[in-house]
């Protein structure tokens, strides 16, 4: 019997990297042939909340999980931050990540303390994270003062903070995946009793996966805020099912155990490119979401046909 | 010394363990036999902290065990080898072999590279013919319970747990597990084995302990006892034989195959008699799977044509294969053949809907009943009721429901594959019966076996494969368990498993 390089069929990020290329050049075409540092400030400003939120969903669904949670913890974690940078700036982020922190605790708890299913622990919480988001800023508000705007937008030319930012949380996150944490993210979300059998501390590692996910998703809601200038209750409603759309685009099987934290970036970024793109070819924003869905099917649906001709391909090679 | 001390342990209405007080002493092998439901896998899994006890105590050395879970039993030196394969399919071997704590580098990152060679060397050192780079669901079945068996035995454990770990492997596979265990013998691990082949509990054990129904029934030095006794003592009865007698072939042809080729057959030619059992025998992996996959439907042909009762057959679609009367069962059941979370009667009905539904596609839930009703009471599942699910039952028993399940569709053409695999005695005996009986009715049934004294008992004829090709057919005197053992240890053997 032939050894294969993989019984499984693998994705990977490259239908996102690829997806991400193209509309970029058409992006690049239709601004005339220039790029400018403004133009990737703004991107990496428009990209940085989703990534961040992704990369928190990407744990999740790596372990076979789901968080639907996250983006009502974005508006928790930006609502705070507005009302209270005029006390103190590090104060608030401490607060805002804190606050965060003890979102994706509750998750933890639920799930691995009563043993819910992850999508209607989180269903439950976005509920409830959502309601306290209103509670404590009724109506988009507070106060961010602009210095912080402007080192958090802009920072020096040829690498604004965003990209910065980005490129720091990528890392951390691809850091991860490398250390033993990230080998039982794959091995849990391959075969959870099987891992369990192999001695690996399967529920404290799920536990640790929904915190870790909230804090990255009010990292992106304090972004948020920071960026508009203000706070919004809701401004995280959007990233819900955005962010489990971003790591799907980027080839992570939505059962878990296969993907990378590179294709849950590139999903971010296509996802956001594709709102640049409509802006700039004069398209109504409406057609934003309608857009987005094609895209994922056609992506998802490529990679599948992908490797239905990949197996093919080793069957003629055996053949001769 | 690992002792356990008045053990009991229920699962809802059913008492798995009863009582049990046994200890097994360092250098020793202690074999637990019994047929299924008989308790040895769950004595074994509170040994091996997955099942905690109701009632009693395990202490090893003195010490109690007390809490569950895989990680602490680990931790204390228990390490298990389960009938169910544990490794991760997606991941490799190498991930697989060190998951619970891969090297690293001081940054916190795995060293991929000391991975890689660590687990190569582990691989090497054992005479595993597996890549430590090699995804462990590209493995044949045999390899992949070879990696978990050194996976174990590298964790130096302080007593070591073989759950049926043999189930999957061939006869040199088998030799090579002995050479093991007689080290880790040698080293003072307490060993405790389990399995449903008498020559394995006599080539691997000191002592053995036969348990009926939750109970320890004898605790006897293994040449103190023969197998007849065992069989006895497990059954609770006298048995007339385990075989039953065979009856000669005869008829036209039902089906027959002319030179299927595919990534892992090379031109494989057979003919199915009607009334005639033919064996398939050979090491694990050496194609046996897909041949009966590719008779079925389920396996992609290059090459190849197939024909059912003299008409040639559309390959690749096991819905021709099911409209001509062949009928197909499993080896792993859990991933192919059975809804683990559904009911009996579910699973049972679920090949014949098509019969029994009505109007407008709604099923006819008292035609279900009549027909599941009588299929259980025929093959004697031992289930607490009909709407019990699958995945409660033992071992044994999915493997009759599965068997059931086809043969409610009637075939003509019967494909068994390794269906006795970790089934215990009593159970085999019973299907070893329905075989025999299903054959004199005119069922023409291809049998593939890893048992080649099953594979001797049962069939008519045998075909033994060695890498994707039928390399001897063994008939009448030459058809006997070491004749077997010879034809698919013998020529080139192509297999890097065991030296």
């Amino acid at each position: 019997m032939r050894l294969r390089p993989s019984g499984i069929p693998r994705q990977g990020a490259v239908g996102a990297i690829a997806t991400f290329l193209v509309l970029f050049v058409i992006n690049f075409a239709l601004k005339g042939g220039h790029f400018s540092a403004f133009d990737l400030k703004t991107l990496c400003m428009n990209v940085l909340p989703l990534a961040l939120v992704a990369l928190g969903q990407f744990f999740v669904v790596m372990t076979n999980g789901i968080d639907l949670s996250l983006g009502p913890v974005m508006s928790v974690a930006g609502s705070i931050a507005a009302l209270t940078f005029s006390a103190s700036v590090p104060g608030a982020i401490g607060l805002a990540l804190g606050a965060a922190a003890l979102a994706g605790t509750c998750n933890g708890l639920l799930v691995v303390g009563l043993r819910l299913p992850p999508i209607l622990a989180t269903l439950a919480t976005m509920s409830v994270f959502q309601g306290v988001a209103l509670v404590i800023l009724p109506s988009p508000g507070g106060n961010v003062p602009l210095g912080l705007t402007d080192a958090f937008t802009n920072g020096l030319a040829p690498a604004p903070t965003p990209l910065l930012l980005l490129i720091a949380a990528a890392a951390v996150a691809s850091w991860i995946m490398r250390t033993p944490l990230g080998l039982w993210l794959r091995a849990i979300g391959g075969d959870e009793s099987g891992t369990r059998s192999s001695g690996v501390p399967v529920w404290p590692v799920k536990f640790l996966v929904y915190v870790i996910a909230a804090p990255l998703a009010g990292l992106g809601g304090f972004y948020l805020a920071v960026a508009t200038g203000s706070g919004s209750p809701t401004i995280g409603d959007s990233f819900i099912l955005l962010s489990i759309a971003a790591v799907v685009l980027g080839g992570v099987s939505i059962a878990g155990g296969r993907g990378s934290t590179t294709g849950a970036v590139f999903g971010a970024l296509t996802l956001t490119i594709i709102g640049r793109l409509l802006y700039f070819a004069n398209l109504s924003s409406f057609y934003q979401s309608l857009i987005n869905g094609v895209i994922l099917i056609a992506v998802v649906g490529l990679a599948t046909v992908r490797q239905r001709l990949a197996k093919l391909w080793w069957a003629q090679r055996d053949a001769r | 010394m690992l002792s356990f001390k008045t053990i009991d342990k229920d699962f809802g209405a059913t008492r798995a363990v009863i009582n049990i007080t046994l200890d097994a002493a360092p250098g020793t092998v202690l074999g637990l036999v019994g047929e299924n439901g008989a308790g040895k896998s769950t004595l074994m899994k509170i040994a091996g902290g997955i099942v905690r006890q109701d009632r009693g105590l395990v202490s090893l050395d003195g010490e109690a065990m007390v809490g569950v879970g895989p990680a602490k039993a680990i931790a204390r030196g228990v390490v298990s080898v389960f009938q169910e394969l544990t490794l991760v399919r997606s991941l490799t071997v190498a991930e697989n072999l060190f998951l619970s704590a891969p090297p690293r580098h001081a940054w916190g990152s795995i060293d991929r590279r000391k991975l890689q060679a660590d687990a190569q060397a582990l691989l090497e050192g054992y005479h595993v013919g597996a890549s430590a780079a090699a995804v462990v669901a590209g493995l044949p079945l045999g390899q992949q319970q070879m990696v978990e068996i050194i996976r174990a035995v590298h964790r130096e454990p302080r007593v070591l747990l073989l759950d049926e770990a043999t189930a999957a492997l061939g006869a040199a596979e088998v030799e090579w597990l002995m050479r093991i265990v007689e080290a880790e013998r040698k080293r003072g691990t307490i060993i405790l084995f389990i399995s449903h082949r008498w020559e394995e509990i006599t080539a691997f054990c000191q002592r053995v302990a036969v348990m009926r129904n939750g109970e320890l029934v004898t605790l006897a030095d293994v040449d103190d006892i023969s197998h007849d006794r065992a069989v006895e003592l497990m059954t609770g009865a006298r048995l007339g034989g385990v075989f039953p007698r065979k009856q000669s072939p005869a008829g036209s042809s039902l089906l027959e195959a002319r030179g299927l080729v595919s990534d892992v057959l090379h031109g494989v030619d057979l003919r199915l008699a009607k009334g005639e059992i033919l064996g398939i025998g050979g090491l694990v992996g050496q194609g046996q799977d897909a041949l009966l996959k590719s008779l079925f439907g389920d396996h992609l042909l290059r090459a190849g044509a197939i024909f059912a009762e003299g008409s040639p057959m559309r390959l690749k679609s096991p819905r021709e294969a099911i409209a001509r009367h062949i009928a197909y069962v499993p080896q792993e059941r859990k991933i192919e053949g059975l809804l683990l979370q559904k009911s009996v009667a579910a699973n049972l009905s679920f090949a014949i809907l098509r019969r029994i539904s009505r109007v407008a596609g709604f099923i006819n839930r008292k035609a279900e009943r009549r027909i599941v009703g009588a299929a259980i009471n025929r093959l004697k599942i031992r289930a607490s009721s009909n709407s019990q699910a699958v995945g409660a039952l033992s071992g044994g028993n999915q493997q009759k429901v599965l068997l059931q399940k086809w043969l409610l569709t009637n075939p003509s053409v019967l494909l068994l594959n390794d269906v006795t695999r970790g089934v215990d005695i009593g159970t085999k005996t019973q299907i070893y019966a329905i075989i025999t009986e299903l054959a004199a009715s005119g069922m023409g049934i291809v049998l593939y076996s890893t048992d080649a004294h099953e594979l001797t008992e049962l069939a008519h004829r045998v075909s033994v494969m060695i890498d994707g090709r039928i390399k001897a057919d063994l008939a009448g005197d030459q058809l006997t368990a070491e004749g077997i053992v010879r034809a698919s240890t013998s020529a080139e053997d192509r297999r890097a498993a065991a030296p």
